[in-house]
């Protein structure tokens, strides 16, 4: 894999060469790349994807959902379950609470996959089988983007190029949005070690965790292929050789926003450019992955809350569209079921507020304290009816068969390992 | 304090907390004071028009008069960049021409920070507008990365951009920073991980110049005596006033309630050394319709409910 690339485009004249083809299609690759890293990536990553699931390949769970409902905790949830049944389970999360970190005991989360200890687990009261382990892993965007751009570039010059970009920074901190990307790329990687059974992978709250799914070709938001081959071609031979309804519009834009900003831009999507067909492989490669029923599921977390019930019925919509496969739905911190005494309070509430009446005027003591149980009876049974029906909605707009776990509300956040080993009780 | 004392106002906060909620009630209030009072949504799904009871204005007009004070716009990168050009650009015709290219597309999508100044443009339009001149703007604004994005691209602008965003940049930079005319309010819930990273963005607000107003506290439950010692149902009274199985119902019902007053005490108290003014809001019936929870978070800014204050309040003998 020595052979640097030919630089795409000729040294001089036109860029628009008529041989290559334009706008919409996939640019052909640059001479030389197709010998390269790029080619024998591909090849191992669709020999390894077409291969029937053995006993060393990974399962997959991918948990989605609206902001602030707990699919952090719910994964590492996930990832205990799996543990506790015999298996070597990996939660990879994106942000984690603090409060989360400290209750796994390991210290700091990073890149690397780190086990939880089992003394650790067993003052929670659990005991894994032999064999089982729970490992956690937090994503590292800088890390998975660089590993990432080494491994779509043709040659090692490239990823430096784009490396040393300052727009690259951007990228890396996940403000473009490609916190997504990284999980997708991290998850391909993590898929090839074969060292876990399972591998549960958290992603970023809302719709975006999607988009990162759309088609290969759609990698980097708004940039089309064939302006980003111009941009690309105009970043090695000057501004100058851009065709002259392009360079019109540039003029105007440089006008709005400044030259030098284009000139980085151009330089930017250049190196983008020259990786495109490596980023290609990688993401069909996550493509096939997270599509293959065999070996990926995903799981869509919500509260009952409404906004959080909307942005999982969007989910799922929006999965059922992409073919993705979901395996469950969990709603988090729901109201309690109501039993026989709940239902008599929700038919009659002032009936039963009236029966404490006279004690609460006499001065009985705890009287008040009575009555305002009672209150709390009544809005508890009436949010889980509420709460219901939303439940309904959502397990409605699942796929026939899929099913819908409900994990009760401790009106508190997680305060421990016995707290997550009990949530992963009440999932498995 | 009074959280509609500025023109300008963000109010910021991470996804789930009811930022678009608090946003609506706090127009809803400036309206009810006979203000004229816009509110801007910044995301591509109109999430202000139901929780106002409005349907989501038609294009091209940006503004749907709901009663006669209160205003509601969306704003977004793309028509906020057509209205950039329009207003640069000798003819209509010319902009429409720009907006639509794709190597324009493909620009502003890849640089950094364009998107957030050309927004930040347009809203700085609507505050500083005469056509028509409104007493507030409040903007349901992006989760707190992306305000703090957004505050960083309007800082680097000048340097980094030319043109008329450049030229933009600068009065920009001065209005959004203004402690005289705005104000970023944040919300949060009363848990660990949200008063956490509101104590973050407070921490890092002086250094990007974001002048924050107050911390806005959402969601708090009926306080049940957060501060008190164990409460413990009376068993024997209501079995006899109710029926013999009410007990543990009532008894779970209690317990639950007792636990969210008692975690949002101690995560507000972790945070208690946040040093900037709190609002209480009170958890709201969301079994109501979006109207009904904004016009009670209304009610709940200009009547706080006292009993709440035992959450925002410093505990006594606390050094500050």
């Amino acid at each position: 894999m020595s052979t640097p690339a030919e630089p795409d485009g000729p040294a001089g004249g036109s860029f628009f060469d008529p041989g290559r083809p334009e706008g919409g299609a996939s640019p052909t690759p640059p001479r030389g790349s197709a010998t390269g890293r790029s080619a024998r990536q591909k090849r191992a990553v669709s020999a390894r994807i077409a291969r029937p699931p053995t006993g060393t390949m990974p399962r997959v769970l991918i948990v989605v959902g609206s902001g602030g409902v707990g699919k952090t905790t719910i994964s590492a949830a996930l990832a205990l379950a799996a543990a506790r049944a015999g298996q070597r389970a990996l939660v990879c999360t994106i942000d984690p609470a603090r409060r989360l970190v400290d209750a796994l005991k390991v210290g700091v989360l990073g890149d690397a996959p780190i086990d939880v200890p089992a003394d650790a687990l067993r003052g929670a009261g659990v005991e894994l089988p032999e064999g089982a382990v729970l490992r956690a892993a937090e994503l590292d965007m800088r890390r998975t983007w660089d590993r990432l751009i080494q491994y779509a570039a043709p040659t090692p010059e490239v990823a430096r190029r784009l490396a040393e970009n300052p727009l690259y920074q951007r990228v890396v901190d996940g403000l473009s949005g490609s916190h997504e990307l990284a999980a997708m790329e991290r998850l391909l990687e993590l898929d090839a070690e074969e060292a876990q059974d399972l591998i549960v992978l958290d992603t970023p709250p809302g719709r975006h965790a999607l988009d990162a799914l759309a088609a290969p070709d759609d990698l980097l938001s708004n940039l089309d292929s064939g302006v980003l081959k111009l941009l690309g071609g105009m970043s090695r031979a000057g501004l100058g050789l851009a065709a002259r309804g392009a360079q019109a519009v540039l003029g105007r834009v440089a006008g709005m926003i400044g030259g030098k900003t284009i000139e980085e831009v151009a330089r930017f999507a250049g190196a983008f450019y020259d990786m495109a067909d490596g980023l290609r492989v990688r993401a069909e490669g996550v493509q096939r992955l997270i599509q293959d029923p065999q070996r990926t599921g995903f799981v869509v977390v919500s509260s009952a809350r409404p906004a959080a019930v909307e942005g999982a019925l969007a989910l799922i919509e929006a999965l059922g569209e992409r073919k993705l496969p979901i395996v469950r739905a969990i709603i988090n911190r729901a109201a309690p079921r109501i039993d026989d005494s709940a239902a008599r309070l929700l038919e009659a509430p002032d009936e039963a507020r009236r029966r404490f009446a006279d004690a609460v005027r006499s001065g009985v003591p705890d009287a008040r304290v009575a009555v305002a149980a009672l209150d709390a009876a009544v809005a508890l049974a009436r949010r889980t009816r509420v709460e219901s029906e939303r439940i309904a909605r959502i397990a409605a707009a699942l796929p026939a068969g899929i099913p819908t776990a409900v994990v009760a509300d401790r009106g508190r956040s997680l305060a421990g390992l016995s707290d997550l080993a009990e949530v992963a009780a009440e999932l498995s | 304090m009074d959280l509609l004392e500025r023109q300008f106002i963000l109010v910021t906060g991470k996804g789930g907390v009811g930022k678009t909620a608090v946003a609506a009630a706090l127009a809803l209030v400036a309206a009810r004071r006979r203000k004229r009072v816009l509110v801007v949504g910044l995301e591509p799904r109109d999430a202000l028009g139901p929780r106002l009871g409005v349907e989501p204005a038609v294009s091209p007009s940006p503004h749907a008069a709901v009663p006669p004070f209160l205003h509601l716009a969306r704003v977004d990168p793309d028509s906020a960049a057509l209205d950039f050009f329009e207003a640069h650009l000798p003819t209509r015709g010319m902009a429409r021409l720009l907006h639509s290219s794709s190597l324009w597309r493909t620009i502003y999508g890849a640089t950094p920070g364009l998107k957030d100044i050309v927004v930040a443009g347009k809203l700085a339009r609507l505050v500083l507008g005469k056509e028509p001149a409104f007493d507030h703007v409040i903007v349901d604004a992006a989760a707190t990365g992306h305000l703090e994005a957004l505050y960083a691209a309007v800082d680097t602008a000048v340097s980094v951009f030319g043109g008329p965003i450049g030229r933009e940049a600068t009065a920009l930079a001065s209005l959004f920073t203004d402690r005289a005319r705005t104000a970023v309010h944040i919300v949060c819930l009363p848990e660990q991980m949200s008063i956490l990273e509101a104590r973050d963005l407070v921490g890092r607000a002086a250094r990007r110049g974001i002048p924050l107003g107050a911390l806005i506290v959402n969601d708090l439950p009926s306080p049940w005596g957060a501060a008190e010692r164990d409460v413990a149902l009376p068993g024997d009274l209501v079995r006899a006033r109710l029926w013999p199985d009410a007990v543990p119902y009532l008894d779970r019902a209690m317990n639950l309630a007792r636990m969210r007053a008692l975690s949002a005490m101690e995560s507000l108290v972790q945070g208690g050394d946040l040093d900037l003014p709190k609002i209480a809001l009170p958890a709201v019936d969301d079994a109501a319709d979006d109207p009904g929870v904004v016009r009670s978070l209304a009610d709940a800014i200009v009547a706080p409910d006292p009993r709440l204050a035992v959450f925002i309040e410093r505990p006594q003998g606390v050094s500050s």
